[in-house]
This record gives structure tokens, C-alpha cells and sequence, in this order.
């Protein structure tokens, strides 16, 4: 009861200033930030790893990391980049540990600027049809999985997240010509492995 | 969502990047921007929420909202009238109890002292005289002369009517007859 009595109190107030409440010790606006945000950051997160289950798990973990670190967001910056910045720090580490257990085949390589094994591409993967249910959806993700890794979360970021380019730049914390330079590199990438799906809606 | 609109502002920017040379890549360009931005969203399973506040009650002082203690602390901490009508009450009981909790205290310190004295001190007062006594007997023995003594002694045994033991007392009835 007193549950529901605090969000209907909250629901006007900015994402700062929930964080603000957060910070003084109300830890019920918690739900309300969850509420608003776990859509985007497990979609987010699935489209980077590709996986429902460790997505989800990543995003409550996510929602652990800003309640934990709630002192360390300074109400100045835009709440939005701070979570997407946890969200994808999370879904990198975990990309990375999920890639350097698998078994990657040398033929699959494909190396953006840097020699990172973050850059690896992932086109083994399969799907997740309870998710995807469309064909086009999952011809989509199977293409955004084979692209690298620093592409992808800007592509993610940008087309379907639809942040700026200049919020991209601060959430990765590089400069935004970098941001759309890797955001069209992979836009072209994209473009030739989904032709064929072109053609046919084309048709 | 109006999918020319989204088409237009898609094109304005795949144009500004100027990073296509032929009219077909840059339609195929909007078209998977398009597609891109009409992914489905994903929508979190039921009970996510609570997974959260589980994984993060154990950094929450006292919040089990669970149990009817933590429901009670709950509201005593983010309604500030009850807390601080609470917290009063407390305070106010906790003064009741000390100040009702200090006379006793008080009465049960005083009185072992009492006690104390009041055995110590005949037992004080039974050998001081004790003492006194044995030494003016002493005195006494040492002042009175040996002849004094033995007159002393004589007039105890006249007085001394208790029978010794191994002799026959004399009844009356006996005395008669001779």
C-alpha cells in the first residue's frame, strides 16, 4: 500500500530527481526507475548479446549497479547516459568473457582500428526466436551480431535506442567523430549483409 | 510512430553523412535504418522488478517489507509524523524507566552498607568488651592478694550448694530417722 501511495507521488518528477530521492535514502523510487528504463536497457542489452536469459540477467544486474552507485551519479549529467554508460560497461564485460570462452573460428574475424578482442564478430549465432518472432527481426539480429562489437552498441545506441550522436560520445566517453564514423562503417556493413532482405521487401 | 516522418529525418541524416556515392546504397541505407528503428522491444518477465529489490534489499537497513517488523520500521522511517511520534514515545519511556529504575537502584545499594554495619558492629561490640573484660580480670588477679584469693575461694565453696558428684546427698527423711 504505501508501495503504491509513493509512486503515485513520484510519477511527475524528472529521472534526476528520482535519483535525487534515491540518494536521500528513499529507496522505493527504485521500482520507478526500474519501470522506466527496463525496457530500454534489456532491449539494449539483448541486442548486444543476442541471448533473452543473459540479458535479462545483465539488466537486473544493471539496476543492482545504479542503486549501489547512486552516491556517484552527480545530478548535473543526464540520467539517461549515466544508466545506458553502466548498461553497456555491463554487456561489454559480458560479451567479452561470453567471446573468450567460445571457440572462434580464424575465418570469422573481422578487426575494426583497434586489436581488441571486443572487435571479434559473432556470426555463429542463432536467433532468439521467442523474442524475434518475425523473419525480418531475425535477420536483423543475426546481421547486427556479425557486426564488430564497437559498431554494434553504436548502431544499438543510435537506431534503436535512437540517442544523439553526441550523447553516444558521452556514454562511451570518445569523441562523436568517432562515434559516426564507427556508426557508419557499420550502416554499411548492415546494408550488404541485409541486400537480400532489401530486395525482397523491395519486390 | 509515422514512418515518412522517421523515412525523412533518416534520409536528411544518411545525406549529411555523405557517405554513399550511388542512389541505390543510399535508399538501401534508409531502408535498414528503418528496419533498425522498428525492432521490437523487448519486455522484461514478470517479477523483474522484485528480483531487483531482492538482489538489493541486503544493502537496505531493515528492509524486509516481508515481515510485519519491517513493514512497522518501514513506515516508521519515510513517515516522518509516526517516526518522530515514535521515536518521542521512546525516548520518553526509556526516561520513565531510568528515572523509576534509580531510587531502587539507590535503596539497594544503601542497604547492604546497612546491613553490613548493623552485623559487623555487634560482632565488634561482643569481642571489644570481651577483650576488656579478660583484661581487667587479669587485672584484677594481678592486684588482689593471695590470701584475698583463698578467702575468695572459701566463701565461693559455703555458697556453692550443687551437689558433688560420687557422694550421697542427705534427704531429709534420713536425717530424721537418726
Amino acid at each position: 500500500m504505501l508501495f503504491q501511495k509513493s509512486h503515485t507521488e513520484y510519477t511527475g518528477k524528472t529521472d534526476e530527481e528520482l535519483m535525487q530521492l534515491l540518494r536521500q535514502g528513499n529507496h522505493d523510487v527504485m521500482v520507478l526507475i526500474m519501470r522506466r528504463y527496463k525496457q530500454r536497457i534489456i532491449t539494449f542489452i539483448f541486442r548486444f548479446i543476442g541471448s533473452y536469459e543473459i540479458a535479462i540477467d545483465l539488466a537486473q544486474d544493471v539496476f543492482v549497479r545504479v542503486y549501489r552507485s547512486r552516491d556517484t551519479f552527480s545530478g548535473k549529467d543526464k540520467f539517461s547516459n549515466w544508466i545506458f554508460t553502466i548498461a553497456a560497461n555491463v554487456a561489454r564485460s559480458e560479451y567479452k568473457s561470453l567471446h573468450t570462452q567460445a571457440t572462434v573460428s580464424l575465418n570469422t574475424i573481422q578487426l575494426d582500428n583497434s586489436e581488441d578482442s571486443m572487435q571479434l564478430a559473432d556470426e555463429s549465432y542463432m536467433p532468439d526466436e521467442s523474442v524475434d518472432t518475425s523473419i525480418i527481426a531475425q535477420q536483423i539480429q543475426k546481421a547486427l551480431m556479425a557486426l564488430p562489437a564497437s559498431q554494434r552498441i553504436m548502431i544499438i545506441m543510435r537506431d534503436i535506442q535512437n540517442l544523439s550522436y553526441e550523447e553516444i560520445a558521452i556514454i562511451e566517453n570518445i569523441e562523436v567523430g568517432t562515434v559516426k564514423s564507427r556508426i557508419n562503417r557499420g550502416r554499411a556493413q548492415l546494408q550488404v549483409m541485409l541486400k537480400h532482405l532489401h530486395d525482397e521487401i523491395i519486390n | 510512430m509515422k514512418l515518412s516522418h522517421t523515412h525523412n529525418a533518416m534520409k536528411m541524416e544518411q545525406h549529411s553523412l555523405n557517405n554513399v556515392t550511388t542512389p541505390d546504397d543510399f535508399e538501401e541505407g534508409v531502408l535498414t535504418r528503418t528496419l533498425l528503428s522498428q525492432m521490437p522491444l523487448v519486455n522484461a518477465p514478470d517479477g523483474f522488478e522484485d528480483a531487483v529489490m531482492n538482489g538489493i534489499s541486503a544493502d537496505i537497513p531493515w528492509k524486509k517489507t516481508d515481515t510485519p517488523l519491517g513493514q512497522l520500521l518501514h513506515m516508521l522511517r519515510y513517515n516522518k509524523a509516526i517516526g518522530i511520534s515514535a521515536a518521542i514515545a521512546t525516548i520518553s519511556i526509556s526516561v520513565w524507566i531510568v528515572v523509576s529504575l534509580i531510587p531502587e537502584h539507590h535503596t539497594q545499594q544503601i542497604a547492604p552498607k546497612n546491613t553490613q554495619v548493623s552485623t559487623q558492629t555487634p560482632a565488634s561490640m561482643h569481642t571489644q568488651p570481651a577483650a576488656s573484660l579478660q583484661q581487667s580480670s587479669a587485672k584484677q588477679n594481678k592486684t588482689i592478694s593471695p590470701a584475698r584469693q583463698y578467702h575468695n575461694a572459701q566463701k565461693m565453696i559455703k555458697n556453692d550448694t550443687s551437689p558433688i558428684p560420687g557422694f550421697k546427698t542427705e534427704s531429709k527423711g534420713e536425717h530424721e530417722e537418726d
